[in-house]
C-alpha cells in the first residue's frame, strides 16, 4: 500500500489504480491516516524554493499591477525587490542546490521607467549603479551572462559601471553603442535627439553607427555626439549632472535650449514664438519636482513672457 | 534568506516596500502548496492571489505575531479549507476531495511557538543524502516526472522510484510532528 500511496502522490498512476487506492483508503482508517500524512508531507515540502519561482512570481506581480495600476506603487520598488529576490535566489537559497540542479534559472529582461519629474537610482545584478532621469527607460537582463553586459537606454542615464575586464558593459542607444569596462559616464539619449556621451571618470569607447569608422575613445571631461560624424566637446564642471539629485542646472544656456530639455523631461510640447526670448541666455537651477509650470513662472520673472497652456494637445505656447 | 523575522513584540508589519519582495519570495511556493490540496492549478493560483490582495489591502493595519511564513501558510490553508468545503466536486472526485480536506484540517501550518515551518522543512530536505535529495527536489519541487528525472540523471526509473521512497520515509519521520 505504501507503494500505491507513493505512486498516487507522484501522480504516476492509472485511473484504475487511483480508484483502487481511494476505495482501500475508505475502508481502512489506518491507511486513511497515512494518506493524510503523506498528503501533508507533500504540501509542506513544496515550500522548498524552485529555480523558476522568482521569475514566475515577478511576471504575475507585474501583470497584477498593470491591471490594477496601484498609483501609490513606484515600479522601481518592484524591480528593486525583484533584483533582490533574484539575487537571493541565486546566491542564497539555491546555493546548496547549484551543484545538484542542472538547469540555471533562465534570464529575462527587466525594464525600469521613470515618470516626469522623477529620477530613480538602482543597482544592476553586476553591481553597476544607474541613475535614470525623468521620462526614460532602461532595459537590462535580470542577470548578465555571455561575453558582454548589454543594456538599452532611451532617455538620460548616468552609469557607475562595476569593473569587469572580461565582460565589457555596453549601453545601446538609438544611434550608437557605448562600450566601457568600468567607469562613470552620462548618456543623453532621448528619442529623436543626437545621443551625447559624457565621460566623468575612467575611459570609454563609442562604436560608430557607420560601419566604416573605428571605435573612438574619449577622455574624462570630454563629451562626444554623433551628427553624421563624431563631434567632441569639453565640459569643465559637473553641474549638468545635478539631475541625479533632482536638480536641473543651466549655465548660460539660451532659453530655447532649456525649453527643449524641459519638453523631454516633462513630456510636453513647448512652442516659443519670440526670437529674442529664444536666444536669451539664462543661469538657473530648478528643482525637478517643482514641476514645469513653476519653472516657467520663475524664468518669467527674469524675462517677461506669456504662457498659454492647451491641456488637450499637451502643448504650451510662449509669447 | 528572504525571510522577515519579527523584530519586537509589536509584531511584524508588512510595509509597502516589503510587499513586492514578499510576493516574489512566496507566490510560487504558496501556489505549489495549495495545488496539493485543490484539484486545479487555476484554483490554487486564485487562492494565493486572493491572499496577496488581502495583504495589500490590509497591510497598514496588520500585525503579524508569528513568523511571516507561518502566517502566509495559515492564510492559504484557511482559504483552501473554505474552497474544499464549498466546492461541489463530481462524484469521481468527491472522495478524493474529502480526503484532502481531512488532511488539511490536520495540518499544523507552524503556529508552534519557537518553530518556523519553513526552516524545519528546509533543514529536513537538506539533511537527505545528496542523490536522494536531488531526486526529491526534481520531482516534488521542480515538478519533473519519474521518467524525466531518469533521463536527466541517466538512471533507471526504478532507481528514481526507490530513491523517492527513501526520501519520503526519512522526511515523514523527520517532519512527523508537522504533518
Amino acid at each position: 500500500m505504501e507503494e500505491m500511496l507513493q505512486k498516487y502522490f507522484a501522480e504516476e498512476f492509472t485511473p484504475l489504480e487511483k480508484r483502487e487506492l481511494l476505495d482501500a483508503v475508505e475502508k481502512d482508517p489506518e491507511l486513511r491516516e497515512e494518506f493524510c500524512r503523506m498528503q501533508n508531507l507533500k504540501a509542506v515540502t513544496s515550500l522548498f524554493p524552485a529555480s523558476s519561482d522568482a521569475e514566475t512570481a515577478t511576471t504575475r506581480l507585474l501583470k497584477w499591477k498593470r491591471k490594477t495600476r496601484h498609483s501609490t506603487y513606484s515600479r522601481i520598488t518592484l524591480y528593486a525587490a525583484a533584483m533582490l529576490v533574484v539575487g537571493f535566489a541565486l546566491w542564497g537559497l539555491l546555493q546548496p542546490l547549484t551543484r545538484t540542479l542542472p538547469e540555471e534559472p533562465s534570464s529575462y529582461m527587466m525594464e525600469v521607467t521613470t515618470p516626469s519629474n522623477r529620477t530613480k537610482s538602482f543597482r544592476l545584478s553586476d553591481g553597476t549603479i544607474v541613475w535614470l532621469n525623468s521620462q526614460s527607460v532602461l532595459r537590462y537582463p535580470n542577470k548578465f551572462s555571455g561575453k558582454e553586459r548589454r543594456v538599452e537606454l532611451i532617455g538620460e542615464a548616468f552609469f557607475e559601471v562595476a569593473p569587469n575586464q572580461e565582460m565589457p558593459f555596453i549601453v545601446a542607444t538609438g544611434q550608437y553603442d557605448i562600450r566601457v569596462l568600468g567607469t562613470k559616464f552620462n548618456v543623453f539619449a532621448y528619442k529623436d535627439c543626437n545621443v551625447k556621451t559624457s565621460l566623468v571618470e575612467g575611459s570609454l569607447e563609442v562604436i560608430s553607427p557607420s560601419p566604416e569608422s573605428d571605435p573612438v575613445r574619449i577622455r574624462p571631461n570630454e563629451s562626444i555626439e554623433w551628427k553624421n560624424g563624431w563631434q567632441r566637446s569639453y565640459f569643465e564642471d559637473n553641474e549638468f549632472l545635478l539631475w541625479r539629485d533632482g536638480i536641473y542646472a543651466f549655465n548660460d544656456v539660451p532659453f530655447i535650449e532649456i525649453v527643449n530639455r524641459l519638453e523631454l523631461y516633462y513630456n510636453t510640447t513647448i512652442i516659443v514664438n519670440n526670437e529674442e526670448l529664444q536666444q536669451y541666455r539664462f543661469n538657473a537651477k530648478f528643482r525637478q519636482d517643482d514641476g514645469l509650470e513653476s519653472i516657467l513662472k520663475t524664468m518669467r520673472k527674469i524675462f517677461r513672457f506669456k504662457i498659454e497652456e492647451d491641456k488637450e494637445t499637451n502643448t504650451i505656447k510662449i509669447e | 534568506m528572504n525571510r522577515v523575522i519579527p523584530e519586537s513584540d509589536n509584531g511584524l508589519k508588512i510595509t509597502r516596500e516589503r510587499f513586492d519582495g514578499i510576493y516574489i519570495a512566496y507566490f510560487s511556493r504558496l501556489c505549489r502548496f495549495a495545488r496539493t490540496y485543490v484539484l486545479s492549478e487555476e484554483a490554487a493560483e486564485n487562492i494565493v492571489q486572493n491572499v496577496f490582495m488581502f495583504l495589500w489591502e490590509k497591510h497598514r493595519i496588520l500585525q503579524i505575531h508569528t513568523s511571516l511564513s507561518a502566517y502566509l501558510y495559515t492564510l492559504v490553508k484557511n482559504r483552501c479549507i473554505d474552497y474544499l468545503r464549498h466546492q461541489k466536486a463530481d462524484l469521481e472526485y468527491r472522495a478524493e476531495q474529502a480526503l484532502k480536506l481531512a488532511a488539511l484540517e490536520k495540518l499544523d501550518t507552524g503556529l508552534i511557538p519557537g518553530e518556523d515551518i519553513e526552516e524545519t522543512v528546509m533543514a529536513a530536505i537538506n539533511k537527505l543524502p545528496s542523490k536522494c535529495r536531488e531526486i526529491f527536489i526534481l520531482n516534488r519541487v521542480e515538478g519533473k516526472k519519474y521518467r524525466e528525472i531518469s533521463e536527466i540523471l541517466d538512471i533507471s526509473v526504478n532507481t528514481v522510484e526507490n530513491q523517492m521512497g527513501i526520501a519520503l520515509k526519512k522526511l515523514r519521520k523527520e517532519l512527523e510532528h508537522l504533518i
